[in-house]
């Protein structure tokens, strides 16, 4: 009797592993579209001297005029938009007679900050940086110094 | 010795009987039942980009050479991507179809990574939709299915010239904005949403779809109803930052089918 039951408990065990095996497998197959490439563009700004300063920033008297030239460019692959901010420090530009500074861009005169200006990839601006030291500046500016700190700030301009 | 005879005599016994034996002819006859084959059928599943693109090829490409036909001649893509930038969104189609003898159901579906260094992946929103066409506004119905016998070249290039623009400029993501694109081309299908997530989740596993799509066996008389047309929605992650720059990724979109009984 106790090995009857053996063999009816190892017989149910054998068939339900038949049938349990068997439910695994079902047909199938699968498509596929290979070769996808996603590529993130590149927002570069470079500025590079087009044209150095007049000569003379050194040694600068009133009534004098030094200009530079600067060249902005777009070296990445997505199209961006930049700022221009500029550092300006020292009694130079202090003071009751400060000289003064111009920024042009296609002639016309700008201020630095939220310019907004659009490059596409490959396209370039010239930025020109004009400096004036007044005629009325007196004595008091005899050795005053002073230094220009001129950055652009670039991001993309594709949803945003 | 009388035990010799007795051995004797048994043998030429025996062997008479063999002599016997095949003297004795007698007719046979059989009966055969029919037989009967078996032969399993098959779960067969191709798929091509969208009917608008040269054909074979990726869907995403970022240059036209790169989107080309593997052939002799070789094609350029027409829908190139160009470089991303967060933000970005672009669409794909692509159409699966059934060439096997059994009706199977669409049912997971699964990116493999060719090569993704920077892991942009992490950074590739997806949305995967079946687009349901309906009917055009002439009544006619709608289907981009290149080899629907149900349409003429000129309804065809009618389509045609009806989506490629939405494709081409659409920058959106999710079912609401894809509804209101279809809207805004009047173009009257619907977007079943099947399953979104993020690439890297699509490239560690199979992922099972939304709702499982019908795709009958090729005895089925239309091609509409053993393909289906998905369209592939991605966007570069707007949280993508400056150390995704440049960064260059290929995968391999999968889609698998099961047998439907």
């Amino acid at each position: 009797m106790k090995k009857r039951i053996a063999v009816g408990l190892a017989t149910v065990g054998l068939i339900s592993t038949l049938i349990g095996g068997a439910t695994f497998s079902i047909f199938t197959d699968s498509a596929t579209n290979s070769g996808n490439t996603f590529k993130a563009g590149k927002i570069d700004i470079n500025s590079q001297v087009a044209q150095e300063w007049t000569v003379g920033c050194d040694n600068m008297a009133p009534g004098d005029v030094k200009v530079e030239k600067l060249t902005v460019s777009n070296d990445g692959t997505l199209e961006l938009r930049y700022d221009v901010s500029a550092d300006i420090q020292g009694a130079l530009f202090g003071g009751a007679n400060p000289t003064q500074v111009k920024f042009l861009k296609d002639g016309e005169e700008f201020t630095p900050g939220d310019n907004n200006f659009v490059l596409a990839p490959g396209e370039s601006d010239e930025i020109t940086v004009e400096v004036t030291m007044p005629k009325d500046a007196g004595n008091e500016y005899q050795e005053a110094t002073g230094s220009i700190d001129i950055n652009f700030a670039a991001e993309q301009t594709a949803n945003n | 010795m009388k035990r010799k005879l007795i051995l004797i005599s048994f043998t030429v016994i025996l062997l008479g009987l063999f002599v016997g034996a095949s003297t004795f002819a007698y007719f046979t006859d059989s009966a055969h039942g029919n037989t009967k084959n078996f032969q399993a059928g098959t779960i067969d599943i191709d798929s091509y980009r969208d009917g608008f693109d040269t054909i074979p090829g990726p869907m995403f490409y970022t240059t036209a050479e790169e989107g080309a036909t593997p052939t002799d001649p070789s094609y350029p893509g027409l829908k190139p991507t160009g470089q991303w930038a967060p933000g970005d969104t672009h669409i794909r189609s692509l159409v699966v179809y059934n060439k096997g003898s059994l009706d199977a159901i669409l049912s997971k579906v699964k990116a493999e990574v060719i090569s993704d260094p920077e892991n942009l992946a992490s950074k590739l929103n997806v949305a995967i939709y079946n687009i349901v066409p309906e009917n055009l506004p002439n009544g006619t119905p709608f289907s981009p299915i290149p080899g629907d016998d149900t349409l003429d070249q000129e309804l065809l290039n009618y389509t045609s010239n009806l989506i490629n623009p939405f494709i081409m400029t659409a920058h959106y993501f999710g079912t609401d904005e894809l509804t209101q694109k279809f809207i805004e081309s009047r173009i009257n299908v619907r977007g079943q949403l099947l399953w979104s997530g993020k690439m890297s989740d699509l490239t560690s596993e199979y992922k099972k779809l939304n709702k499982g799509l019908s795709l009958k066996s090729n005895k089925a008389p239309q091609f509409r109803q053993r393909g289906c047309l998905l369209a592939f929605v991605v966007q570069l992650d707007k949280a993508a930052d400056n150390n995704y720059q440049g960064a260059e990724a290929k995968f391999g979109f999968t889609l698998l089918a099961e047998q439907k009984k």
